[in-house]
């Protein structure tokens, strides 16, 4: 389930979880300081070019993260540091003053100053791709260290979850014409050579401002194609680490060459049913759907037994995990099937169900419910449906009555899918029929904030909301894998929070 | 036979019909905008953030706007420039440069497994067609057969699995550039080229031998032994000039499928050529580097086409008359 | 004629094969159409298309009865037992979902093959259209419809339908028109070329001529004769559709999950290749064996529908045995079936033949084709074999050379060559002999020059093969073989390829090799029998030369009395695989001592007086299972008596000899002549005839000493034919963008007329024009300018349905009678179509007239639902005149009926000829190159020459006394039969050949090859003159001045062949 193409064109600012920051300094004995580590990637399909602003796939963050080091960054409930050392929000949630790294530098030398981070974020403000960023009215720096941004809306916290991803990248002003090609960041590694759609060569930057969390000399990034090609190229020793999908975990979990790291995401597949039409019009039918999963099962049979079953938007780790829905929809058939009678479809529900083709997570997903929805009396006919064509097919056109989708959430920032989702603003809300009033407040109380603390209570209500209402039929948290060579890659290897991320902080290549 | 017949005014003139060939080839890729669903601007001014301003835009500057055969003679004044347009994604590199990266690895695997069968496909026709009804015609007859029905992707999965995954031999997938390694580029092309061209092999092998059989059964056949030539010569001169003319036009025809077979095998490998691009570009709709990978694969073939009628005009005369 | 496979097998020329016996493995009896049942037997006898076909209804069954036979739902699953192997309740294992892989791959079946179909029906659909217009109406049409096909082609196919497929949709419908569309050009292709050569065939013209509109011709004859070329392609196709379909739907474009396709399911399987192949492999195993099901239909259908299709005939109508050549490729000789002694050969001897004998396999049997002939050659002297076709002459030339197959055939007897055994000799020292000792020079030479090398190349080769001379030595005697030929402008002529010259040219190029290292001994196989007269008149005179010159031995093979009697020194005539008569050449040509050789002289047409029927020999030669007990000839013999029947007989001198003791004594084992001394051989005449003591047979003087009765007085009619101006000329195209560069006038202001029920004949050399004038007549193409008026009414400017009525009254007859019967009509269609089109007869009243005409040529009615391949050339030719009567026109159009006809069968149909214009008074205009029949049957002849009447006059002045150069040059070509008066009489060699002038450059057109040319001709084109007999002539010997006109009217009287 990396990135589909889908995921694009719906949560643009999705965010990283890597642990920054983290790794001890001391080199290990047997690491080869020469080493280079061998990393795959479907280049072709998940990376576009080296321009912030204009990279059009969110798993290009994955070699870009390598690259340029974004304002913030993401941790697992909070955001900590990264160009700006630290920051303040404004009580009314409009304005953030950041304070910058100090002696921070670009990879080719030059410092980072308040100019390049203004340049910067308004360059990135521009493209289409970075809506995030939208809420930028001025940026200001009334002395080098200091950068004020004053925002159009009360999203201060939203605003820096989005600096924490992508959106956030600071390049030098002067690069900017250039940055496609030739990136320059303040990032752990520079580009060292680029062959589209075959591979990306990484060096160490001599520049970075945490140096020793990075032991990796060097990075290549090789082409490998999404599927049993990974297996293929990690087994046949091609390459060093891979992210794999979960049908690819079983080809491997029992490879005593290969290692594993599996981390649960906040990432999750749901399955979006238009709530303006018949029958998922009516609430009765959208609750009996709930109840037609078997996530359980589809957890052993898809996921592979590594993902967590998704029982309501968060997961049990999230502060937004509402202990009262906990598990309350597990699948039961005979009570949908029952609830299907009392909303009047004695004889089952068929609706169509759309999609996104290219992906065989999902279209594995799509079969085995299909099998499980039909017990409960939802007929589902599956169509594959390009996910170019999502957009206009499924929201502008109307086509089919539910969507599976992946949500990526941006990261830990926990109120992020809701905004489009159930938001006036929200595209889907708006063609799906899924704004729901009720919700809007507290997702814009929650944007103004960037502390869990505050989030989490607010998410909880959201998330109840949502599963009584039945807006969303949430299925699966995916797991986050990677899969490595144990005699060549040393260190402690963990996956990332979320696909299309890589974290490779602390990670050596063994003599 | 004054300029009719000889060997360079035939390749003028084929020269001559490939222009208009190639107008019309561009006429019909360029028409691929026509059923192309969806509407380019709206996914560019950002799907669903976009606002119907961004999307005018756009449109404007996309020429989406102008008329069809204004926008055909602009993208065509474009390519006569050597500007196939940009691509509508990935930050807008030139679909020329998009295209000069990844051609020649596909042109590599193609050529490569048109030689791969051409060097099995041509000894195994000519074995099969001297020897016609012995066990070794059998077998190539039996082997070509099998290899004609053979789904080259399904062959290339069944040779990772054999070579790459089970046996190490050789590598399972990704590419190497000639530069870096040489044998490393032949190593890992070799599975490809394997997957390629056994059934572009069983295609010549099958054509060899039937144009063989005829060819002797020719009245000049008997001549030539009447001669008093040696069973080498009356083969290796007589016969195969002239049974290899049909057959080098079959390898015309089998290299349009190894070029398009590539897109299958490109993926299975891995390697980064032209089929993965315009994969990932149907996926997005991305129209300019559809329209160019479309009209460059075209034009290559149409040129490798060309190329084998000045063989073909060689090994026969008689055609460079028509 | 090639002979790897028995002669009497597949050889359409001969008459050998009764017409019962020609219905080969089709059953004999029943009128009832039988299209189909040659096809089934044939089809049924191929395991390999059997078993395919067998496959594929196996899966199509299976696919379609799912629901009854799968043993599980298709999506069931059973998530239990993921990727398991095959197993007891799971035959072939189940998928990642624990679905039943058996039972998907049955359900799979549905979809593939629906799409498979689906894509080549809508193909086919689009594509049968747009071809058969293309190919019908070629012209502008054809020419954008086959660019856009180009271009369309020029796609490579898979990217074609990814692109198409990814922006229609991902629906099995839209992705099935995005592959169709890959298919739609080479189909176009496909079914446009065999339209073409349809086209091509004279059974489409006959059609048209009859009257059939464009849309009858298409529906009734386009279409049958291309479809089964067109379903050998569908059943490709479908195995290739359902291999885009599998690597479409493989990258996930195609039918919707969870529904398996073969494709999808691979798709599906991928993901675990490592953990479990099963459910990759065994829907590949599906796919494959499909696909390879369909291709072994589609050869098998090759196979068995190959056969059906028309015949492609060369002039001479002899077709192709396709089997290997392998055996004379490595040059094994035909291993003997005997040992036989070795004798010594006396001095002058140069190769002794003994007891040949040559057998081919046929269903099991070992059957001889030659068998205990005995003949030498003699240095420097000629020894001709004569025979019909199927007689076993050329099969004794192949084995002397050891250009027999080893399969299927086997030699016996000896054959010595200066001592070696020819018959036994190890293949490398045969190779030492062949091309340098002996060589050989075969019947066709259109197509026995290598067509990829040039002509100098090929010579050159022979000489370096055998001589050892460098590169530029060994073409330096190549061009001086081609000077020694007369080929004009050697030096630069050696550099072309055979395509560059014309038929007489190139079997020049063939004797300049032939002799090119000095032979002792020329084989040659019917040289001159697919050249015109003159040519042939050339190329006898030639090899004559060069024999001379080389003091070179020749066997000369033919069926030509005429050629024999200019060249032969001593004659074996052969008939059904003995040689029944053998001697001095002359003598068989004075005295022959048996039968058929008296028949073959009679029936040669110029001995036979003009109005009286022709003679010909009854029956054909047996084939070799069925050659008859006793004298072979007796079934055909007029003198044949109850012992020829019963009791076999051999060959040996005549009785005075025999008795005289002066030879050794007639062994009973048929060695009468074994030691017979050569000089016995020139003088005593040898036969195989029981009563050839008693008979006198009479010789070829005897036949053309009988007087010539009066020319049947012209009869002065009312003109029914009347043709004035009439011009035709075609676009020539040159350069390098083929541009019209100027025009050749094929017919060039012809003037004719023919009264009614009578005949005008009409000669010259190929390339005369004579049959774009016939077509012009008759309509079939337009004049360029000129008035055609058939019975006072003008049809040059009629069209459409106008023009079709008035096509009632004319009718043609086509030169090759296996391509002017649709193959796929029975007889009762064919003869019939007329009436169909111009009648409103219903089927019964059809069959009656059908049974008429048969009845007035000669042919039972049981015949009714036959196909033409169950007749012979003579009967074609005979049912293709039955349905040129039927609609009783009153002219009919015969270009050159018999010239691909046997002698004797010749004799046949210019008697039927004759008698139906006596019964009917049918007018005739009758085209041949051969002045001797045209003038048999003619009351007018006309000669033409590069697109003139250059004479036209009454038959027995133009033959007699010639006023035309060229008129004189044609008759002292034809070869008399009578050695004496050929040696004697005074002939005029044409040098060069009939140059296609493209346009008229001034002057008279043949003074290039006038022995009378004078100033004059060179620039003036000579006028119309009228002879004071009638005869109007083009020459300027007659308009220039009253001496010299006199003159040399006298000097061509002198070459005329007889008085």
């Amino acid at each position: 389930m990396a990135g589909s193409a889908a995921a694009l064109f719906f949560v643009p600012m999705a965010a990283s979880a890597l642990s920054a920051g983290s790794a001890a300094g001391a080199t290990p004995s047997n690491e080869n300081t020469n080493g280079v580590l061998k990393y795959g990637f479907d280049i072709n399909d998940e990376f576009s070019n080296f321009d912030p602003a204009t990279e059009t796939n969110d798993c290009g963050y994955t070699v870009m993260s390598l690259l340029y080091q974004s304002m913030t960054a993401p941790g697992q409930y909070a955001i900590s540091g990264g160009v700006a050392k630290s920051w303040t929000i404004s009580p009314n949630a409009e304005t953030v003053t950041f304070t910058l790294r100090p002696g921070i530098e670009f990879s080719n030398g030059q410092p980072v100053t308040a100019a390049d981070v203004s340049a910067s974020l308004l360059n990135t403000k521009k493209s289409p791709l970075r809506s995030s960023l939208s809420a930028i009215q001025t940026i200001t720096s009334p002395n080098p260290e200091t950068v004020v941004v004053q925002l159009s809306r009360p999203t201060a916290g939203d605003f820096l979850w989005a600096l924490s991803y992508i959106d956030g990248s600071i390049y030098p002003a002067s690069t900017i014409p250039t940055a496609a090609t030739n990136p320059i960041g303040a990032g752990p590694y520079v580009l060292k050579s680029y062959q589209p759609g075959s591979s990306i060569d990484l060096v160490k930057n001599p520049h970075y401002w945490d140096s020793a969390a990075y032991p990796l000399k060097a990075i290549d990034f090789v082409q490998v194609g999404i599927g049993p090609q990974a297996v293929s190229a990690i087994t046949s020793g091609a390459v060093d680490m891979i992210s794999l999908d979960p049908e690819q975990y079983t080809e491997v979990e029992h490879d005593s060459n290969i290692g594993t790291a599996i981390t649960q995401s906040y990432d999750y597949i749901t399955l979006e049913t238009r709530n303006n039409t018949a029958p998922f019009n009516n609430v009765k039918v959208r609750s009996a759907l709930e109840y037609s999963v078997n996530r359980a099962q589809i957890n052993k049979v898809v996921f592979a037994g590594v993902g967590r079953p998704a029982y309501q938007p968060f997961p049990s780790n999230s502060p937004g995990y509402n202990k009262t829905v906990g598990n309350k929809y597990v699948y039961d058939p005979t009570k949908a099937k029952a609830m299907l009678a009392v909303a009047g479809y004695k004889h089952g529900v068929p609706f169509k169900l759309e999609v996104p083709s290219g992906d065989t997570t999902l279209q594995r997903l799509a079969t085995v419910m299909q099998s499980e929805m039909a017990a409960a009396g939802f007929n589902a006919s599956i169509q594959l449906i390009p996910p170019s064509d999502l957009l206009t097919d499924v929201y502008l056109h109307g086509q089919g009555n539910a969507l599976l989708s992946a949500n990526l959430t941006n990261g830990p920032d926990i109120s992020n899918t809701f905004e489009s989702e159930y938001e006036p603003t929200g595209f889907p809300a708006k063609y799906l029929g899924t704004l729901d009033l009720a919700i809007t407040p507290d997702i814009e109380a929650a944007n103004a904030s960037d502390a869990a603390s505050l989030q989490g209570p607010l998410m909880q209500k959201v998330g109840a909301i949502v599963m009584a209402q039945g807006l969303e039929t949430p299925i699966e948290f995916e797991p986050s894998i990677i899969a490595y060579n144990k005699s060549v890659v040393g260190g402690n290897v963990v996956a990332p929070i979320g696909q299309c991320r890589s974290d490779l902080a602390g990670i050596y290549v063994k003599k | 036979m004054g300029s009719g017949g000889s060997l360079l005014s035939f390749i003028v003139r084929r020269l001559i019909i490939t222009i208009p060939l190639l107008l019309l080839i561009s006429f019909g890729v360029f028409s691929l905008v026509l059923i192309l669903p969806g509407n380019p601007a709206l996914l560019l001014a950002g799907g669903i953030h976009s606002t119907p301003a961004e999307v005018a835009k756009i449109t404007v500057q996309l020429h989406l706007n102008e008329p069809f055969w204004r926008q055909y003679l602009r993208w065509l004044n474009g390519i006569i420039h050597g500007n196939l347009g940009r691509s509508l994604f990935n930050g807008n590199p030139t679909v020329a440069s998009g295209i000069a990266e990844r051609f020649p690895v596909t042109l590599f695997l193609a050529i490569g497994g048109m030689i791969l069968s051409i060097l099995i496909g041509i000894p195994a026709g000519i074995i099969a067609g001297v020897r016609a009804g012995s066990a070794s015609d059998r077998l190539v007859t039996v082997g070509s057969s099998l290899g004609v029905a053979i789904p080259d992707f399904w062959l290339a999965l069944l040779l990772v699995i054999v070579f790459a995954v089970d046996t190490h031999v050789l590598p399972a997938l990704g590419y190497v550039e000639w530069g870096t390694s040489p044998w490393g580029w032949f190593q890992h092309l070799l599975l490809p080229w394997l997957a390629l061209g056994l059934g572009g092999s069983a295609t010549i092998a099958r054509q060899v031998r039937g144009a063989l059989i005829d060819t002797l059964d020719q009245d000049y056949m008997r001549t030539a032994v009447a001669k008093g030539l040696s069973p080498r010569r009356v083969i290796g001169k007589h016969a195969l000039k002239n049974a290899l003319s049909p057959a080098v036009t079959v390898i015309g025809i089998q290299f349009g499928y190894l070029l398009g077979g590539t897109i299958i095998i490109e993926q299975i490998f891995s390697l980064p050529g032209i089929g993965e691009y315009i994969l990932t570009a149907i996926s997005v709709k991305d129209l300019p580097v559809i329209q160019g990978v479309v009209l460059v694969t075209a034009t290559a073939f149409v040129l490798i086409n060309l190329f084998v009628d000045v063989i073909y005009g060689y090994l026969n005369p008689k055609v460079r008359l028509g | 004629m090639s002979l790897i496979r028995p002669p009497w097998n597949d050889d359409p020329l001969d008459e050998l094969a009764a017409p019962a016996a020609a219905v080969g493995d089709v059953s004999e009896e029943g009128g009832a159409a039988r299209p189909r049942s040659g096809f089934w037997h044939r089809f049924l006898h191929q395991p390999f298309a059997l078993g395919g076909l067998a496959f594929l209804l196996l899966v199509i069954v299976a696919a379609i009865f799912a629901p009854l036979i799968a043993p599980y739902p298709p999506n069931l699953q059973n998530l239990n037992l993921v990727n398991a192997g095959p197993s007891a309740a799971h035959w072939l294992g189940t998928d990642d979902l624990g679905r039943d892989i058996l039972s998907r791959l049955i359900w799979g079946g549905q979809i593939s093959m629906r799409a498979a179909f689906e894509i080549v029906g809508l193909a086919t659909v689009v594509a049968l259209p747009v071809g058969l217009v293309a190919g019908f109406f070629r012209g502008a049409v054809d020419t954008v419809i086959m660019r856009l096909m180009d271009a369309m082609f020029s796609f490579p196919p898979l990217v074609l339908a990814l692109t198409v497929a990814a922006l229609l949709g991902a629906s099995v419908n839209d992705t099935a028109i995005a592959i169709s569309i890959v298919f739609v050009p080479s189909f176009v292709r496909v079914l446009r070329g065999q339209v073409i050569a349809v086209r091509e065939e004279n059974y489409i013209e006959a059609a048209r001529s009859l009257g059939a509109t464009s849309n009858r011709l298409i529906r009734r004859h386009i279409v049958p004769n291309v479809a089964s070329p067109l379903i050998i392609q569908t059943s490709l196709a479908l195995g290739f559709a359902l291999l885009v379909e599998a690597g479409l739907s493989f990258l996930g474009i195609g039918e919707q999950p969870p529904t398996p396709s073969w494709g999808s399911m691979l798709n599906e399987g991928y993901s675990f290749i490592f953990s479990s192949s099963w459910a990759l492999i065994f829907p590949g195993l599906a796919i494959m064996l499909s696909v390879l099901s369909f291709n072994l239909v589609a050869d098998g259908l090759r196979d068995s529908l190959g056969r059906e299709r028309p015949r492609k005939s060369k002039l001479a109508g002899v077709t192709k045995e396709k089997k290997s050549r392998l055996a004379q490729l490595r040059g094994i000789s035909p291993r003997a079936a005997e040992p036989a002694p070795v004798a010594a050969v006396e001095g002058t001897t140069l190769l002794a033949v003994k007891n040949l004998r040559v057998e081919f396999l046929t269903n099991g049997k070992w059957l001889p084709v030659m068998e205990g002939a005995n003949f030498s050659v003699e240095r420097g002297k000629t020894l001709g074999l004569v025979g019909e076709s199927g007689s076993g002459k050329t099969v004794s030339a192949l084995a002397i050379m050891g250009l027999l197959p080893a399969r299927g055939c086997r030699t016996g007897g000896s054959a010595l060559f200066e001592g070696r055994d020819l018959m036994r000799i190890a293949p490398a020292a045969f190779r030492h002999l062949r091309g340098n000792e002996i060589s050989m020079i075969f019947q066709e030479p259109m197509t026995s020059l290598n067509p990829a090398y040039t002509v100098g190349n090929q010579i050159a080769e022979q000489v370096r093969t055998h001589r050892h001379l460098s590169k530029a030595d060994s073409w330096k005697v190549a061009v001086e073989m081609l000077e020694r030929v007369d080929i004009p402008h050697a030096a630069t002529r050696a550099r072309d390829y055979p395509h560059a010259f014309s038929g007489g040219m190139r079997q020049r190029v063939m004797i300049a090799m032939a002799l090119s290292c000095s032979p002792k001994l020329l084989i040659a196989d019917e040289p001159t029998t697919a050249l015109d007269v003159t040519t042939q008149a050339q190329i006898v005179a030639l090899l004559h030369s060069l024999q001379r010159e080389e003091n070179m031995a020749m066997i000369f093979v033919t069926h030509d009395l005429g050629v024999i009697a200019d060249v032969a020194d001593d004659v074996a005539v052969m008939y059904a695989g003995q040689i029944v008569e053998r001697g001095a050449g002359a003598a068989l040509f004075t005295r022959p001592r048996h039968p058929y050789s008296e028949a073959l002289l009679n029936s040669i047409p110029q001995l036979t007086p003009p109005g009286e029927p022709l003679h010909y020999i009854p029956g054909m030669v047996p084939r070799p299972d069925q050659f008859p007990r006793g004298c072979r000839f007796h079934p055909r013999c007029s003198y044949a008596t109850e012992a020829c029947i019963t009791t076999p007989v051999e060959l040996r001198p005549p009785a005075h000899i025999e008795g005289n003791g002066a030879l050794s004594a007639t062994s009973p084992s048929g060695e009468g002549d074994d030691g017979a001394g050569a000089d016995h051989r020139a003088t005593v005449t040898l036969s195989r005839c029981v009563r050839q003591d008693e008979l006198t047979l009479a010789g070829a003087r005897a036949m053309a000493d009988v007087p010539t009765p009066a020319a049947p007085g012209s009869t002065q009619g009312t003109p029914l034919l009347v043709v004035r101006g009439l011009s035709k000329q075609f676009p020539l195209r040159s350069g390098l963008l083929q541009r019209v560069s100027g025009s050749v006038n094929a017919v060039d202001g012809v003037d004719l007329s023919i009264d009614a029920g009578t005949t005008l004949g009409l000669v010259g050399e190929s390339g005369s024009g004579k049959s774009t004038l016939a077509r012009l007549v008759v309509r079939l193409i337009e004049p360029t300018a000129g008035t055609v008026v058939l019975d006072g009414t003008d049809i040059t400017a009629l069209r459409g349905p106008k023009l079709r009525r008035e096509r009632q009254g004319m009718q043609m007859v086509f030169q090759d009678p296996y391509s002017s019967l649709d193959p796929r009509q029975n007889i009762l269609e064919i003869v019939g179509e007329p009436l169909r089109i111009h009648t409103d007869l219903n089927r019964a009243q059809r069959q009656q007239r059908v049974i008429e005409l048969l009845d007035q040529v000669g042919i039972g009615s049981h015949v009714l639902g036959r196909q033409p391949h169950e007749f012979s050339g003579g009967q074609r030719q005979r049912l293709a005149i039955a349905r040129a009567m039927a609609l009783q026109p009153s002219l009919l159009v015969c270009d050159e009926p018999v010239s691909a006809l046997d002698v004797s069968t010749q004799s046949q149909v210019i008697n039927l000829l004759s008698d139906l214009q006596d019964r009917l008074g049918l007018a005739y205009l009758f085209i041949a190159h051969d002045l001797s029949v045209v003038r048999h049957l003619s009351d007018r002849i006309a000669v033409m020459y590069l697109g003139q009447i250059v004479e036209e006059g009454d038959a027995n002045d133009v033959y007699t006394r010639p006023t035309h150069p060229y008129t004189a040059a044609l008759l002292s070509a034809i070869p008399v039969p009578d050695p004496s008066r050929q040696r004697a009489r005074q002939r005029i060699v044409l040098r060069g050949e009939v140059e296609m002038s493209q346009s008229a450059a001034g002057g008279c057109r043949f003074r290039p090859r006038c022995p009378f040319a004078m100033d004059i001709c060179r620039t003036v084109d000579p006028p119309p003159y009228t002879t004071p007999s009638g005869t109007i002539v083009r020459c300027h010997l007659h308009t220039t001045g009253p001496e010299l006109a006199g003159a040399s009217v006298s000097g061509l009287e002198l070459a005329a062949p007889t008085e």
